[in-house]
């Protein structure tokens, strides 16, 4: 043998597999054996030197993470955008913004007391029915719904089968809160135009009433006002008649009421 | 799968060679993976062998066509192997012998043979296979074998010279 080959062979024959490098593989193997799909990478050491990526590797994989997140911004625009609204009007107002699974993605006082009664009510990415009841026990919680209260529900919404689903849970969930509870539904329009005078259309429609009845009363006050107080205002109202009807608002049928 | 004991056992026996035959081509970063895999194949290689030497002359082929498999994925993605050693440098080597400069030399030397010879070289040289061992290891004819191993030798003395 030459001095050449010797070398080799020398050089070689102190050349150890590190210890550490044969316990991981053990586990890797173990952990093959336990069915997990990814051995290697789960019990690989911590790379002492930095990942490297060939460019068209790193192409490969940036385009796939491009539409990982495409995929996810899609999926996170059409579960956070709101395919119904749920306006609660007793004397808090509240609304509700629904997304088209039935999750509450949006909540927001539309006066102070409403506002107030959020704050102790958890309904983010609850169920309509749900936030409904939680918003029911909230507002018996806070007296509102004492007496003779009145507490009235619209629903901006263009889906049929939703609009129906959401009202059967309000009367579902909020018919044993209060003796008087009822639910239809609003245009777009409607819910604009209450929202500007900072109301709920349950309350921008009572006024609407009492206006009509020659009992109009300003926005501030009406604002201030429970359901009850306007509709005592004009008490020829009627519900499926004079609140709900010849408004020209998208209705598929008169409000229900409980 | 092969049983804990039994990978335990092959482990001891062969963990060297495999990770000699590892460096021969790889840096280390890439040789430990395919390390690693080499003995996951093992482990679900259920055939039974002759003996530790059939063992041994199974995985150093696995291993080294592993090897072969991710040098040429690297040279598909425009990497070379010089590139990536000088990435890892000499530290990187992991060897655990005290005169790493010199297990670097001759990885050098026997990179500037190409392959062939190198693996032939090698399996000659430091396993101390035969050319009849190794031309089954290498899918080779024994004459093409001796006739690398010849020329590998002449060149290695060219180069370490």
């Amino acid at each position: 043998m030459t001095d050449a080959e010797m070398r080799v062979r020398d050089a070689f024959a102190r050349v150890r597999a590190p210890e550490g490098l044969k316990k991981r593989t053990i586990a890797a193997v173990e952990a093959a054996r336990a069915g997990e799909k990814d051995a290697l990478s789960l019990v690989r050491a911590a790379p002492a030197h930095p990942a490297r990526l060939a460019p068209r590797r790193l192409a490969l994989r940036l385009a796939a993470a491009a539409c990982l997140a495409l995929a996810l911004l899609g999926g996170a625009y059409v579960a956070l955008t709101p395919t119904a609204y749920v306006g609660i009007d007793v004397n808090p107002s509240i609304e509700l913004s629904v997304n088209r699974f039935d999750r509450v993605v949006g909540a927001r006082g539309v006066n102070d007391d409403g506002a107030g009664v959020l704050q102790g009510a958890d309904v983010m990415w609850a169920r309509c029915a749900d936030a409904l009841g939680i918003i029911g026990e909230r507002l018996e919680q806070e007296g509102y719904l004492d007496g003779d209260a009145e507490l009235e529900v619209t629903v901006t919404c263009g889906d049929n089968g939703q609009y129906d689903a959401i009202e059967a849970a309000c009367h579902d969930r909020l018919g044993d809160a209060s003796d008087d509870v009822s639910c239809s539904r609003a245009t777009e329009e409607e819910r604009h135009a209450a929202h500007e005078c900072g109301m709920g259309v349950g309350k921008w429609r009572a006024r609407q009433d009492a206006a009509e009845a020659g009992e109009g009363v300003s926005a501030e006050d009406a604002a201030d006002m429970s359901m009850r107080e306007l509709r005592d205002l004009s008490p020829d109202s009627t519900v499926s008649g004079h609140r709900h009807g010849g408004r020209g608002h998208e209705q598929r049928g008169g409000p229900s009421r409980r | 799968m092969r049983d804990s004991a039994d990978m335990e056992r092959a482990m001891g026996e062969h963990a060297d060679a495999v990770w000699r035959a590892c460096m021969l081509y790889l840096p280390p970063c890439d040789a430990e993976d395919v390390f690693q895999e080499t003995f996951i194949k093992l482990a679900r290689h259920t055939e039974a062998f002759a003996d530790a030497a059939h063992e041994r002359a199974w995985l150093l082929r696995v291993a080294m066509n592993a090897c072969k498999d991710v040098l040429r994925s690297a040279r598909r993605r425009d990497v070379s192997l010089d590139e990536r050693l000088e990435r890892v440098g000499d530290e990187g080597l992991g060897a655990q012998a005290p005169c790493e400069t010199g297990l670097r030399e001759v990885l050098d030397a026997l990179d500037a043979l190409g392959d062939p010879p190198k693996t032939q070289l090698y399996l000659s040289l430091v396993e101390g296979y035969g050319a009849r061992e190794i031309s089954k290891m290498c899918d080779m004819p024994v004459g093409t074998v001796y006739s690398w191993i010849s020329r590998g030798k002449r060149r290695l003395r060219e180069v370490l010279s």
